[in-house]
């Protein structure tokens, strides 16, 4: 639950608040749980939309600007070698809405028609955000490649 | 599926981080404000009775789950540090309902011996408990266990106000009468 949060705030603290803050409502409301969906499914979508509030506080927006995607020119990274710590720091230096989709589909394991649900944006938007954030995914592995490399060739 | 998605979901624990040091702890605090907050709500009398069905219902649904532990398993999502957080909720709710009623005890409402009766008869529900929890052991994954695990942390914790509930009730009897004495 607290990664769930932390994937999307991106704020230990704030994480952790809402983690807590997010189990008191759950056992307030515990009589309204109608046993739908499993109890950890109903807990973690009460702290996805609390730490969704906070973005929206934030006022991260979630719509597209423009329907299509821009051509990228950069060449791909070189993915087999890529470890995970370096995906996880360039996730980190994404942007709040970026990082939300790609946790939300990724991490948390939701189709596009439940991060439409949970997001409140159409499902193409989901899909095309998606694409967007993958993409600017891989610009910054290969940006932080480009900088080891240079960092090594001057060591 | 993109190279890079499939490391993604292939590698999902590793992007796992554990809260700071102390975050029970912090959590503990908050409870206990919350629970601060919500001595001032009564129940009625009537949840005594409800609670007692619960009781029965409850082992009733165990005893069919001991029965038959391997029919209709359905696998669920729920992480065992969910069902932890849960746990540390209501066993630090029931703890402190327990020891608010030994103060009142103290204070002469209601009896030791009553206060021993009621900690007795808890303890037998944890007896069933026990069974659970080996079954969850054996089944970390079924959702049935799981709820049963619930169900038993809100029925022990219902009957504990419950209690309390009465208590303060006779306490608040016995304060009004003390404030307006019959001529």
């Amino acid at each position: 639950m607290y990664n769930s949060s932390l994937r999307i705030v991106g704020i230990p603290e704030e994480a952790e608040d809402i983690m807590q803050e997010s189990f008191l409502t759950a056992f307030r409301k515990l009589k309204t749980y109608s046993g739908d969906v499993s109890f950890g499914a109903w807990l973690k979508k009460i702290v996805i939309n609390r730490s969704l509030d906070v973005l929206r506080k934030r006022k991260v927006i979630f719509e597209e600007l423009h329907a299509e995607l821009p051509v990228v020119n950069e060449p791909e990274p070189e993915v087999e070698s890529i470890t995970v710590e370096e995906v996880k720091s360039a996730i980190e230096t994404l942007s709040d809405g970026y990082r939300t989709i790609l946790s939300l589909i990724l991490l948390e394991g939701y189709d596009h028609e439940e991060v439409s649900e949970i997001l409140g944006i159409k499902n193409v938007t989901s899909r095309t955000q998606f694409s967007r954030a993958r993409q600017r995914l891989k610009e910054i592995l290969t940006e932080n490649r480009k900088e080891q490399k240079k960092e090594k060739s001057y060591g | 599926m993109d190279e890079l998605d499939k490391i993604i979901i292939e590698n999902r624990s590793d992007f796992e981080e554990e809260p700071r040091d102390g975050h029970l702890d912090r959590f503990a605090e908050r409870l206990k404000l919350a629970e601060s907050k919500r001595k001032g709500i009564q129940l009625t009398p009537f949840l005594k009775v409800a609670a007692v069905l619960v009781i029965v219902l409850l082992s009733a649904n165990l005893y069919v789950y001991l029965r038959n532990p391997k029919s209709g398993v359905k696998e669920t999502e729920v992480a065992k540090s969910d069902l932890g957080e849960a746990s540390f909720y209501y066993t630090n709710s029931i703890n402190n309902g327990i020891k608010d009623l030994e103060k009142m005890a103290n204070e002469g409402f209601g009896s030791q011996k009553e206060l021993v009766q009621i900690k007795h008869e808890l303890s037998e529900m944890d007896s069933l408990f026990v069974n659970l929890r080996a079954e969850y052991k054996a089944n970390p994954y079924d959702e049935r266990i799981i709820n049963a695990m619930i169900e038993y942390y809100q029925t022990k914790l219902d009957i504990v106000n419950t209690i309390k509930t009465d208590l303060e009730n006779v306490k608040h009897l016995k304060s009004k009468k003390h404030e307006n004495p019959e001529i």
